[in-house]
């Protein structure tokens, strides 16, 4: 049941995942960490700082960890791994092949037009989420965040910003 | 083949009406279907799909974006498999699709070059490095998480996540216009504080979309 539950909830990650990566998160925490509850949010956290050391996007690299943690096997990751990229697939093969038809079309402009906000608010929603006292501790907390956040912003590269604050923790959690 | 492409491409550049883009743009969707076989570039074949986002999938880090100037180096420079023209097409749609941008990429460059079979070559090739990578991570991982220096690195690295989640959205929002912002804004917060599903927003923003599409015709 697990596993039908899994692919499912990435299919659904899948198919309402506009704005890419970060727009998504808001709608995996949801997900995943409220509705499902196979992971809290600090692991969700920690994910997203693996995610940003390895290769491929975010939403992908969370189904392929949460679908082994999740069911703890492997077929668990390949699950939920696929249930993410179907709807992606599907979409994209139905826009690819009808663009020229669609390309000029008023209503479906003014569609993903409407949906704009609503990526950018997603996106903050993410972050937001991810604003709770048990990934901010203590006032260092602040502190990196305020650094990684000006220095993102003058951007520095964010792989660098994540080794970087893990160092840092290294120093002054240990 | 590569510098045929290219030559290709700058003709039709040069005759580059509304219409001209649209036939250049897209020979795959003028014909019907099947009968695009003219159109395969000789080197593109399953394998070489695969491999080539294999590569593209290996070296992405940090998301989508990331990935478009490697797209371009390794498909439109190097291999020519579509046509820079088509690279703008590539973009609009790659972003007002759902799912990962790195995803909807790979699927629009093999599907351009070898139909649905490219298209699934190019996504297998895409996931495979980060699948295998993200398995290892999470057999070894969820055994070291407990780690008293593991946890320590982790708690310096929390509060990071949440600062490059909140910095692009002040670029993201620089050309929205005050009300969208207050809308980006209302979202934001009903999907906090009320634990309300981020899908009603899409949803919602969607058919607001939608309703002001007919109203102001």
């Amino acid at each position: 049941m697990i596993y039908l539950q899994l692919f499912y909830t990435y299919l659904k990650i899948g198919f309402f995942g506009f704005g890419g990566g970060y727009a998504m998160l808001s709608l995996i925490q949801h997900e995943v960490v409220e509705r499902n509850q196979w992971i809290t949010n600090n692991e969700l956290a920690d994910i997203i700082a693996i995610s940003q050391m390895t290769p491929g996007p975010i939403a992908i690299n969370s189904a392929t960890y949460i679908g082994f943690v999740a069911t703890g096997t492997v077929w668990g990751s390949l699950l939920a791994t696929i249930a993410v990229c179907t709807p992606a697939m599907t979409v994209m093969l139905i826009l690819t092949r009808f663009y020229l038809k669609l390309q000029g079309n008023r209503t479906l402009a003014c569609t993903i037009d409407g949906m704009k906000p609503m990526m950018i608010g997603m996106i903050g929603a993410s972050a937001l989420l991810l604003l709770t006292p048990a990934t901010f501790i203590d006032w260092i907390s602040w502190a990196i965040f305020g650094a990684c956040f000006i220095a993102s912003i003058l951007k520095v590269n964010p792989i660098l910003l994540i080794v970087l604050s893990g160092v840092a923790g290294l120093i002054i959690y240990l | 083949m590569n510098r045929k492409n290219n030559n290709t491409a700058q003709d039709s550049k040069s005759v580059k009406t509304p219409d001209g883009i649209a036939s250049s743009g897209n020979p795959t969707s003028v014909q019907s279907g099947n009968t695009n076989n003219a159109n395969i570039p000789e080197d593109a074949s399953y394998g070489a799909i695969f491999w080539t986002f294999f590569k593209i999938g290996l070296f992405t880090f940090g998301g989508g974006y990331a990935m478009i100037p490697l797209i371009e180096r390794e498909i439109i420079d190097r291999r020519g498999w579509i046509a820079k023209e088509n690279f703008l097409e590539l973009l609009t749609i790659a972003q007002s699709a759902p799912g990962p941008i790195a995803l909807n990429t790979s699927v629009f460059v093999g599907y351009k070059t070898r139909g649905f079979k490219g298209a699934t070559a190019a996504i297998l090739g895409a996931i495979t490095p980060s699948f295998f990578i993200i398995l290892a991570v999470a057999l070894f991982f969820t055994a070291i998480k407990d780690n008293r220096y593991v946890e320590a690195a982790f708690k310096g690295m929390r509060p990071a996540v949440v600062a490059l989640i909140a910095a692009p959205i002040f670029n993201l929002a620089k050309g929205l216009g005050w009300w969208r912002i207050l809308i980006a804004v209302a979202a934001a917060f009903v999907v906090w504080h009320f634990s309300i599903s981020p899908i009603y927003m899409i949803i919602l923003g969607a058919v607001a979309g939608l309703i002001y599409s007919f109203i102001r015709k």
